[in-house]
């Protein structure tokens, strides 16, 4: 997975699965709920595009 | 009918099971309230060197996380597996793209029994081959959840904590697997086994009750 995120995937699924996180990071960087979906967005968009070739494991 | 109180308990009870309860037996042997990490251990630790070797060679896939090790093989039946996930590891892979959804050769029912991670599940509109997915699901798993997941499901791992571990119990394979030759070599695969077992032991003692996450209960 390679994304151009401008947030850590880490730091932005904690938030997504944390009200309390996602209110911190929020006002961290000046977002605003839309702008934390649209990261989330941004992440799912990129795992599914980064599948060069369908990976059995 | 056996205490669920060691991996040896665990193998008698699948044994017994048929295929029809498989998932169901897995779910109930999985979500036993013992301390898994101790029990997991004390089965790694008693396997013999090249009975160790000669079996993770069969399951080990090389440039991607976790490590998985293999506690036992039932033959045409199951087999139980110890999933090790090296943070500084997973994250070279995810900077290299490795880290994708993916689906596996097999069912697995799981139990997270140190650590945590974020799970993923995509649902696949296209084939198998010529997948087309859409975001599903998005969970945290964390020490304790026990969860089944069928072979053709394309799902996604992210953001392990430090040396989370999970304990698998594998069906036998419904499709062919992507491998390649197999490079790394038996003392690499025993200082992985070491450094499980390391790991294994700074878990937490603690013996809770499995939790089945809303995602999985579809699958029981």
């Amino acid at each position: 997975m390679k994304t151009d995120l401008d947030v850590d995937a880490e730091v932005l699924l904690e938030a997504l699965n944390d009200g309390d996180k996602a209110n911190a990071l929020m006002a961290e960087r000046g977002w605003t709920e839309e702008d934390l979906v649209a990261r989330a967005e941004a992440l799912n968009k990129s795992l599914v595009e980064s599948m060069a070739s369908v990976n059995v494991v | 009918m056996l205490q669920t109180n060691t991996v040896s308990a665990v193998i008698e009870r699948l044994r017994e099971t048929t295929a029809a309860d498989f998932r169901s037996t897995c779910v109930d042997v999985l979500s036993a309230q013992i301390d898994w990490a101790a029990a997991v251990r004390d089965h790694l630790a008693a396997v013999a060197d090249d009975s160790f070797v000669g079996g993770t060679e069969q399951i080990f896939v090389e440039g991607v996380e976790p490590k998985t090790l293999l506690l036992h093989d039932e033959p045409g039946r199951f087999r139980l597996v110890l999933n090790h996930f090296d943070k500084s590891s997973f994250l070279a892979h995810q900077r290299e793209g490795r880290i994708t959804p993916h689906y596996h050769h097999f069912d697995f029912a799981t139990r997270v029994i140190g650590g945590s991670y974020h799970h993923l599940l995509f649902t696949n509109s296209g084939e198998l081959s010529a997948p087309k997915l859409t975001l599903r699901h998005r969970t945290r798993d964390d020490a304790g959840h026990v969860y089944v997941l069928p072979w053709d499901e394309f799902h996604c791992v992210l953001a392990p904590a430090p040396d989370t571990m999970s304990l698998q119990i594998r069906s036998p394979a419904r499709c062919r697997p992507n491998r390649r030759p197999l490079s790394t070599t038996a003392k690499e695969l025993l200082a992985a086994r070491d450094v499980a077992l390391d790991a294994l032991d700074d878990l937490p003692s603690t013996a809770e009750s499995g939790q089945v996450p809303e995602f999985a209960r579809c699958w029981l």
